[in-house]
């Protein structure tokens, strides 16, 4: 049999991605126009106008930086909750527990996010529930709607199954007889889990906070339903230039701004999580 | 953790108090019983093999005395010292797992040092004794690997390493030879009695293959659905089966159903005479025999029970006949075969000759 060049079994695989990375390049290259005022038509000439605008706009620099403070927030919250969820998912002997949380896990993740948020908008609310019984035992309202917090405990809400689903195979994974032999050994419970399924975890660990991260400095929508105008994260402003100023020019150099600032702490995450399979996965039998 | 006296212990008594006894244990796991009221004790310093088939209860009993199964009844004590409610780390217990269970972040040392280490012993101490442990299973030079750089059998010497070193007051092995190859199983299995030995290490270990408990135990206590069907030395367990259970167990062909007869059992038209300790075991009339297929002989035709030869398999050093004994059965014979030994032919007739004094008598 005439065997087929091997260049030529790339041929699928160099469209998909010509056609993945047109998209990106025509962005990139509208980058180095403007905007023709009053109109959504940009016109040359090709120059770097708009990067110097907006590494000089004060406020494009405070919405990076919050976004990334946001997100940190967050990959923190999803860890410390998220961690104790998937370490009893994955050792509770009890089958009906495990379905339980695996049951929430699997339906928060499926609905989308457009239900979520406007339950969180009903939950949260002034009239919504927490406040009404906060109001009935005779507390103070809090304000957990159209700020900060609200957009919190939705993004929290939001990548909790991401985490855990994420977290919960590598614990799994981890054999119970190690917990036990350190046990055995004379280590407390808490020390048997700092001293072997906590190091044994961390390259899940690591997957679980980059995903976490990922996922949320790219949010969108529950900033823009639970933010109350307050809120801005990154996507939102592109999405403010995209489609109320109608600025194509500076919405693009913003998204690949954005996309440069985030790609620092990803490919921090991303060091040590190679490192970490390198020091655990490599041992391991 | 040194022995303390037992509560009940006559004062002055200079005996000392078992390293383990074990007290009307019970453990229901949803409706199987997995261990349904073991009682046993093992003097300082000796093995005792937990021996049965899988399921049996015996790995449960072993988690049990580590503090790994909560139990339903009974009470553990280790040297006097009721542990029945402590944590498995205050227990004092070392154990090597049945996939020895290594730090796989951790080498050799660290692993070995892991329990030192837990009991705040100080760094010149833990160096010391980590290395005297790699020393005594020999495997200092790889004191530096990760337990992913080891040979199954280096993993087993680590695991028992990393249990002698704290001086535990009871060793508790989980078939602690399962996942090794038969050559180096026997091999590990004599170092293993040597190195109990010499260090008067009080041990139980858990296995289903009979042959590693003749090799390592004192005492072996045979086990069936939850309880003992026997405990008695190696040799008895082997010799003088008390039940069918352990009789099969024990890799005995031949179980024969006659009736007591005086001072012999009727089996069949056979008569056999049972030696003295040999008699009455059962309150019935009925008597259950076990005898080895090495036990039996074969001779001429008119020299003993006449028979025919139904069946042939060599096995090297010997040959295994079936042979169809008029009025009886099948029996399972086992001759060694020197060379020039020539073969009984399929067909062939034979007497069969038993020994009454490898017969037993059978509880059930």
């Amino acid at each position: 049999m005439k065997q087929v060049p091997v260049l030529w079994l790339l041929w699928p695989v160099l469209l998909v991605l010509a056609v993945f990375f047109a998209a990106f390049g025509y962005f990139v290259a509208d980058s180095f126009l403007h905007q023709i005022p009053g109109t959504a038509m940009m016109a040359g000439p090709v120059s770097l106008e708009n990067y110097r605008t907006i590494l000089g706009s004060v406020l494009v620099q405070r919405i990076f930086v919050g976004t990334l403070w946001i997100s940190c927030k967050i990959t923190l919250a999803a860890t410390l909750l998220g961690y104790p969820l998937a370490y009893l998912l994955a050792r509770t002997a009890s089958a009906r527990v495990r379905q339980a949380i695996l049951f929430l896990l699997v339906v928060t993740f499926l609905s989308g996010g457009i239900t979520r948020a406007y339950a969180w908008m009903i939950l949260l609310g002034n009239n919504g529930p927490i406040n009404r019984s906060l109001r009935d035992f005779g507390y103070p309202p809090l304000a957990l709607l159209n700020n900060e917090t609200g957009v919190l405990i939705s993004l929290v809400h939001f990548v909790i199954p991401f985490f855990v689903l994420t977290l919960f195979g590598t614990i799994k994974n981890i054999p119970m007889a190690l917990e036990e032999a350190a046990r055995n050994l004379g280590g407390r419970r808490w020390r048997a889990f700092t001293s072997v399924t906590l190091p044994l975890s961390l390259p899940g660990l690591v997957s679980a906070m980059l995903l976490t991260f990922t996922v949320t400095v790219s949010s969108f929508l529950f900033p823009l339903l639970l933010g109350g105008g307050r809120v801005q994260m990154a996507a939102n402003l592109i999405y403010d230039k995209m489609e109320n100023s109608f600025d194509m020019p500076v919405a693009a150099t913003i998204s690949i701004l954005f996309l440069l600032v985030s790609l620092v702490p990803l490919s921090a995450f991303s060091l040590l999580r190679m490192g970490l399979g390198r020091r655990f996965g490599g041992t391991r039998r | 953790m040194g022995y303390v006296g037992r509560d009940d212990a006559p004062a002055g008594s200079t005996r000392p108090a078992p390293a383990l006894e074990l007290e009307g244990l019970e453990k229901q796991f949803g409706t199987m019983r997995a261990i349904d009221g073991v009682s046993l004790s093992i003097p300082p310093s000796s093995i005792l093999a937990l021996l049965g088939p899988s399921g049996c209860g015996k790995t449960t009993i072993l988690r049990s005395i580590a503090g790994f199964v909560e139990l339903d009844k009974g009470t553990i004590k280790l040297g006097g010292r009721d542990v029945t409610k402590l944590a498995p780390e205050q227990r004092g217990t070392a154990m090597v797992f049945q996939n020895y269970a290594l730090f796989p972040h951790m080498t050799v040392a660290d692993n070995v040092a892991f329990g030192l280490k837990m009991r705040r012993i100080g760094r010149a101490e833990r160096a010391r004794r980590v290395a005297d442990a790699l020393a005594l299973v020999q495997l200092g030079p790889l004191a530096g690997r990760y337990p992913g750089e080891l040979s199954g059998g280096q993993q087993q010497r680590t695991a028992l390493a990393r249990a002698v070193v704290t001086q535990p007051d009871l060793l508790l092995l989980d078939e602690p030879f399962g996942a090794l190859d038969q050559n180096l199983r026997e091999a590990l299995q004599i170092e293993l009695r040597k190195l109990q030995q010499r260090l008067g290490l009080a041990t139980v270990i858990v296995t289903h293959d009979q042959q590693e408990a003749m090799i390592l135990a004192d005492q072996v206590a045979v086990m069936r659905a939850g309880t003992v069907e026997q405990l008695a030395p190696p040799a008895v367990v082997y010799d003088r089966p008390a039940t069918r259970f352990v009789a099969r167990f024990m890799g005995i062909d031949n179980i024969l159903d006659g009736e007591l007869d005086g001072d012999a059992v009727r089996l069949g038209p056979y008569r056999l005479s049972m030696p003295p300790g040999q008699r009455g075991v059962r309150g019935d009339r009925k008597a259950t025999i076990a005898v080895r297929a090495e036990a039996i002989g074969l001779a001429d035709p008119a020299d003993g029970w006449p028979g025919q030869i139904a069946y042939a398999t060599n096995l090297g050093g010997r040959v295994l006949y079936e042979v169809a004994v008029e009025g009886l059965g099948t029996l399972k014979v086992d001759v060694p075969r020197a060379p020039g030994y020539a073969r009984r032919a399929v067909g062939e007739a034979v007497g069969v000759r038993l020994d009454h004094q490898s017969c037993t008598l059978l509880r059930d």
